[in-house]
């Protein structure tokens, strides 16, 4: 059996009988793994506080490699006060958390999937705008799980978009298709996607709520693409 | 030996939460052992369960069936002594069966039936929110206390009425939370801890 210490974020947490919990958690160092609580739902139980969405935890799990780990112990490290406050920030968080779910396979690392989580945990708990800070981190997302989009150059013939221009975009495809490979049914205007390409490389800057909403869905249908985000 | 209605009656029994195989065999084997009149009496009232008793029309409540009534009433929405200006959102029964255990809450209810989970996708879509606005006007309703549990979905949930039923005028309070009565301050977790100290009152 193998003690496992880490940072934590709860990305679900089921019922499972009359007192314990499945929790799916991403540590920082094994990735996506799904423990059982036992007792968990009583309120006395000593873990319960401390496993909720949001927060970053710290976690000791019992893992013996099957399906199910064991959660022995879990405190919160860093409380996000302000984003729980704000029905805007807890659904873009909580709507981030749950691509995360399907995105990131088990027992695999990601550390730059757990960075973007925190980064965008962190932004909406300082204040910054949710849905700017949600299509950031879902392109990001994408990008860490190996399935990015492309919105500089073709994705077929590598041909490069100038900027300024508005470009057909297949989340099949991963990214920008020109018109003399096909082009696409969806076509993003040129502010839209040098948005995208800013959030993408980490900057923040202003942008209108029509184009920001643009990328959230897009990303959304890149997702759905690759992970079944019904389940 | 036919065992096969006692499997199936031992397998219906293990579908009931916290029942598991062998205890759903020992509920059979005690069934088929003790007085008659108990396993014959028991028989009548669940097979006559989802007739008798259903959610109340107006609240959500578990009421029961009265046959000369065009719509199911529970007793809470009955009692002509209860404040109907007051009403109290709860997500599920057990949190009402909870609250009238405390035998002070006075008013009404409403039951959600769930909450808000960013987590799980529940959308706002899938709240009952126009039965609610529509027993706040129809009820004359002037404080709505919004009892959802502190967690993430409660509080999610509790931010999402507060929008929603502020334009209605009625006065919009959320139960306290925070360490519980006997708790030990040294035990609690940071954040409850600082709810505790947030919704301080003055003494």
């Amino acid at each position: 059996m193998r003690r496992i210490e880490s940072e934590a974020l709860l990305l679900r947490s089921i019922e499972l009988g009359e007192t314990d919990l499945v929790v799916t958690l991403l540590t920082e160092t094994d990735g996506k793994l799904a423990c059982i609580v036992r007792g968990g739902r009583r309120g006395s139980h000593r873990l319960g506080g401390a496993l909720e969405p949001f927060h970053t935890m710290h976690v000791a799990i019992d893992d013996r490699g099957r399906d199910l780990s064991t959660l022995r112990e879990a405190r919160i490290e860093r409380v996000r006060g302000r984003l729980v406050s704000t029905l805007e920030g807890v659904e873009a968080a909580g709507a981030c958390l749950r691509w995360a779910r399907h995105l990131f396979p088990v027992r695999t690392p990601e550390p730059q999937g757990w960075t973007t989580l925190v980064a965008l945990l962190d932004a909406i708990d300082e204040g910054a705008p949710p849905r700017r800070e949600l299509a950031a981190a879902a392109l990001c997302l994408l990008t860490d799980a190996g399935y990015g989009l492309d919105f500089e150059r073709c994705v077929r013939c590598g041909k490069p978009c100038p900027h300024g221009r508005p470009a057909a975009i297949d989340t099949v495809r991963g990214g920008l298709v020109c018109q003399a490979c096909g082009g696409a049914r969806r076509v993003i205007g040129s502010d839209a996607r040098l948005l995208a390409y800013a959030l993408q490389n980490g900057e923040r800057p202003e942008a209108s709520t029509d184009d920001v909403e643009i990328l959230v869905a897009l990303a959304e249908d890149a997702m759905a693409v690759h992970a079944d985000l019904a389940s | 030996m036919n065992t096969g209605k006692l499997t199936r009656l031992t397998k219906l029994l293990a579908r009931l939460p916290g029942v598991g195989e062998k205890t759903a065999q020992r509920y059979v084997l005690f069934l088929l052992t003790a007085d008659e009149v108990v396993a014959r009496e028991l028989g009548r009232e669940l097979s006559a369960l989802r007739d008798n008793l259903q959610p109340c029309a107006r609240c959500g409540n578990i009421a029961e069936v009265d046959p000369e009534r065009a719509e199911t009433i529970c007793s809470i929405c009955a009692d002509s002594k209860r404040d109907a200006s007051l009403l109290c959102v709860v997500a599920r029964v057990h949190d009402l069966m909870a609250i009238e255990r405390a035998g002070t809450m006075r008013g009404r209810y409403f039951v959600l039936g769930k909450l808000l989970s960013p987590l799980e996708g529940v959308g706002p879509e899938q709240l009952p929110l126009g039965k609610l606005t529509a027993r706040i006007e129809t009820d004359g309703v002037r404080e709505i206390i919004v009892a959802t549990p502190p967690s993430v979905d409660g509080e999610a949930t509790a931010l999402f009425l507060k929008r929603e039923l502020e334009p209605f005028g009625v006065s919009l309070t959320r139960i306290a939370s925070g360490v519980p009565h006997g708790g030990d301050l040294e035990f609690a977790d940071p954040i409850t801890m600082g709810r505790a100290l947030s919704g301080r009152q003055r003494i």
